[in-house]
């Protein structure tokens, strides 16, 4: 795309601008250097912020493992045979008491 | 007069090592190194915000968020251009007001910038000396959407090309040249209804 060609009334009104004064994306800072403190607070509150992040991620890991190791203990629960079940316990033989009928 | 010494170059690699380890002076020192270039986007995106300061620490937060990211595939601070004209895009997305522009609205000085404006370069490049017109470009800007206004300052103000403001904000240049037509011919007409109300 071609720049302005000063055809247009904002191509004009642009370049007049230009040509009166610096626009503001070529203007010079007075002073290049952050007010006091600036570059301090934003440190400390990215140190701030990483702490915060790593015992995020600390939780996340923990929390992912205690899921992970559950899962895996329901799968080894599922897939392992069933405990072989003891033999019912015998029952006694019934006593079969004779019974004599009087003659 | 003696010159000042030019600052050493940054190590950016080393600087970004230590930031990614934790280390709050190099924070502080990235901060500081980068802290004229993110202002100057920051002011030729949203000159009228009053709090660029607060842009500012935006910028760096992100960057710091981001930095894990980066990977040295272009210079470091055209890598944080991005990231600045990316969140002036988004605040300026946030901003809803569009202040319309109308004659009665201009001062005298701003009306006078136009009037030899529309008188031709010839007038203008006597009259523009005492009138500052980057005050009249700005009340037209604001009446653009975000898009339109980051394209045309990328374009128009900082005069970049199609292939760099690609890079800057990821759009495609399809997108960047169809929206500076349309930006511009709004532009226009703002700009023939203001000369209408100044013959008039």
């Amino acid at each position: 795309m071609n720049p302005p060609s000063g055809n247009t009334l904002w191509e004009q009104t642009v370049a007049a601008a230009r040509r009166s004064g610096p626009v503001p994306a070529a203007a010079p800072l007075p002073d290049d250097a952050p007010p006091p403190g600036f570059a301090a607070r934003l440190a400390a509150r990215w140190a701030e912020l990483k702490q915060n992040e790593t015992f995020r991620l600390w939780c996340r890991w923990s929390y992912r493992s205690a899921l992970a190791g559950l899962l895996i203990a329901g799968i080894v629960a599922l897939l392992s045979p069933p405990p072989a079940k003891p033999d019912p316990p015998l029952r006694a033989p019934g006593v079969e008491v004779p019974t004599f009928s009087a003659p | 007069m003696l010159q000042p010494d030019p600052p050493p170059p940054v190590d950016w690699d080393d600087v970004i090592a230590r930031v990614r380890e934790g280390c709050q002076q190099a924070a502080r020192g990235l901060v500081d190194s980068l802290y004229g270039h993110v202002m100057r986007i920051v002011r030729s995106h949203l000159p009228r915000a009053s709090d660029e300061q607060d842009l500012a620490q935006e910028v760096f937060m992100k960057l710091f968020h981001r930095l894990e990211s980066y990977r040295g595939d272009q210079p470091f601070p055209h890598w944080v251009s991005r990231i600045a004209v990316n969140t002036c895009y988004d605040r300026l997305r946030r901003q809803k007001a569009r202040p319309e522009i109308r004659f009665a609205d201009l001062t005298a000085e701003e009306a006078e910038f136009l009037q030899s404006t529309f008188a031709g370069p010839d007038q203008n490049a006597h009259a523009a000396r005492d009138s500052d017109g980057s005050e009249v470009v700005e009340k037209l800007l604001a009446t653009l959407n975000a898009t339109e206004q980051t394209i045309l300052r990328l374009l128009d103000m900082e005069q970049k090309s199609v292939q760099e403001i690609t890079e800057l904000t990821g759009w495609g240049a399809s997108k960047v040249k169809v929206t500076a037509m349309r930006a511009r011919r709004k532009l226009n007409e703002t700009l023939k209804r203001l000369e209408s109300g100044l013959t008039s």
